[in-house]
């Protein structure tokens, strides 16, 4: 406070009292707003009433829960982060259980030839049998890029088709994208990603002429659920080849994924269109649970 | 112009022997240290009379803001001389039964700092919880406004409460402890003014 003798006595020498002797007097006084002052009271008043009322965020447990919670809290934690890795793993196909999936040990379609499988090979389709060197990575299809030759571009559709090209005694497969050019000589190999959930795959091909073909699955009957991920087309853990042997000129592969299986009818419908590629564009837009993609290529005579 | 004859009046209108007895009673600091505050504080507000233009709605609560003011002047000046005074609060004529009517009471008269500090150093032992607390203490009284809500929707609505999520950002802390602090902080105060 201010000194003896500077400073005011009574509220009568306040009020008569010049504004520049109230300022030498009030020099040092520090006054909050009257609002502040009110506020405080509000959020006092707040404090006291509105604590014991609110909703605590979350339940305090009880002594002897909380003990236990402590001791398997690591536990817990350890859990939690293996249920994350096999999770992303299997998004990534770390975990590939050759025995397990169902739509590899399903009967192919009749062109298909699976390796070493020479008695389901079609006779005018035979004698490209061999196991696939490797897993296909993405190259490119019809509706994922602009440009065919600009086939790095990743794009998330619900369903992408991969094709590989591989000739006899070759130890790699070429990667396609729409567009590319095969030899008579090569034989295709296809994988699948589902990126946002299982379904139902269905394969066909389709020359320039409109002739169209089941590859996948063998019938409508054997149509089974394709997980969410990468997987190969196989049969009993062999890669399946499609032939090019015979074929010449531009070939269409088209897959279908839908939620439910297809019904015969609709199987029919698809089957007859002159281009089955745009025909299931129509539907997958038209009717919820149908994705599609598709990859064009031309043969060549060797 | 006749906001100024208002404060000019309201403090014609004071009684300034009965005004800091009454101080004194609610906080038993020195008569002659709230008296001089008191005046000082009236000086200071004549010498900005144009701030304070329509800003009390009648006598009373400008008879408040100037005790709090008072006080709150005091102990600013007892903290920087280093002197803390043990004081207490004697039982309000016109409390209320419960507690926190009680101490709403009392804070009508007295610093929300001066409340906080002696609860704070009386009843608070843990030196950790006391940093927690203070600081909590010190958001909430820099900016009350920014914090104080008003329940909009369900059976208490119009109530004021704490916007606990503000609070956790402001202080860094999640949301449980800052509930759990201000637990802790309401406790103490009720624990003070219950003696």
């Amino acid at each position: 406070m201010t000194s003896d003798a500077n400073k005011p006595k009574s509220l009568q020498e306040l009020l008569n009292a010049p504004k520049k002797q109230l300022t030498g007097w009030s020099k040092d006084v520090d006054l909050q707003e009257p609002e502040h002052l009110e506020a405080q009271d509000r959020m006092l008043e707040a404090l006291l009433e509105a604590t014991s009322e609110q909703e605590e965020p979350s339940p305090e447990p009880k002594a002897w829960w909380l003990s236990y919670t402590n001791l398997f809290r690591p536990m817990i934690m350890a859990f939690a982060m293996l249920s994350v890795v096999i999770w992303f793993g299997q998004q990534q196909d770390w975990f590939r259980n050759e025995s397990v999936p169902e739509p590899g040990t399903q009967k192919p379609g009749r062109t298909i030839i699976p390796s070493k499988e020479p008695q389901r090979t079609p006779p005018d389709r035979s004698g490209s049998m061999t196991e696939s060197p490797h897993i296909l990575g993405y190259k490119g299809s019809r509706h994922n890029t602009p440009d065919k030759r600009s086939s790095r571009i990743i794009t998330k559709k619900p369903m992408v088709l991969h094709l590989g090209a591989w000739k006899k005694g070759a130890t790699m497969a070429r990667r396609l994208g729409n567009g590319d050019i095969c030899s008579s000589d090569e034989n295709i190999s296809f994988g699948f990603t589902l990126h946002k959930a299982p379904g139902y795959l269905y394969l066909w091909s389709q020359d320039k002429k409109g002739k169209s073909e089941l590859l996948y699955p063998a019938s409508l009957k054997a149509a089974v659920q394709w997980k969410q991920g990468f997987r190969n087309l196989e049969y009993n853990q062999k890669a399946m080849f499609y032939p090019l042997k015979q074929l010449r000129g531009q070939l269409t592969f088209v897959v279908l994924k839908s939620s439910r299986p297809l019904g015969a009818v609709q199987y029919k419908k698809i089957l007859r269109a002159k281009k089955i590629e745009k025909y299931i564009a129509g539907i997958s837009q038209k009717q919820q649970g149908l994705s599609f993609d598709a990859v064009a290529i031309s043969v060549k005579e060797r | 112009m006749e906001a100024s004859r208002a404060l000019r009046s309201f403090i014609e209108q004071m009684d300034l022997d009965t005004f800091v007895e009454k101080s004194h009673r609610y906080t038993k600091l020195p008569i002659e240290d709230l008296k001089d505050a008191t005046l000082e504080v009236l000086a200071s507000m004549l010498a900005r009379e144009e701030q304070f233009l329509g800003r009390f709605e009648n006598i009373h609560l400008f008879s408040r803001y100037v005790r709090k003011s008072a006080v709150h002047r005091i102990y600013r000046h007892y903290r920087k001389e280093s002197r803390y005074p043990v004081t207490d609060v004697e039982e309000l004529p016109d409390a209320e039964s419960t507690p926190e009517a009680y101490l709403l009471s009392a804070l009508a008269h007295i610093s929300t700092e001066q409340l906080f500090e002696r609860a704070a150093s009386r009843v608070e032992k843990s030196v950790s919880m006391r940093k927690d607390l203070q600081l909590l203490f010190r958001t909430l009284l820099d900016s009350p406004e920014k914090f104080t809500i008003k329940r909009k929707s369900g059976t208490q609505a119009g109530n004021l409460t704490l916007d606990i999520t503000r609070l956790a950002k402001a202080t860094k802390w999640n949301r449980q402890k800052v509930y759990e602090r201000l637990q802790r902080l309401r406790k103490i105060l009720l624990q003070e003014m219950q003696g």
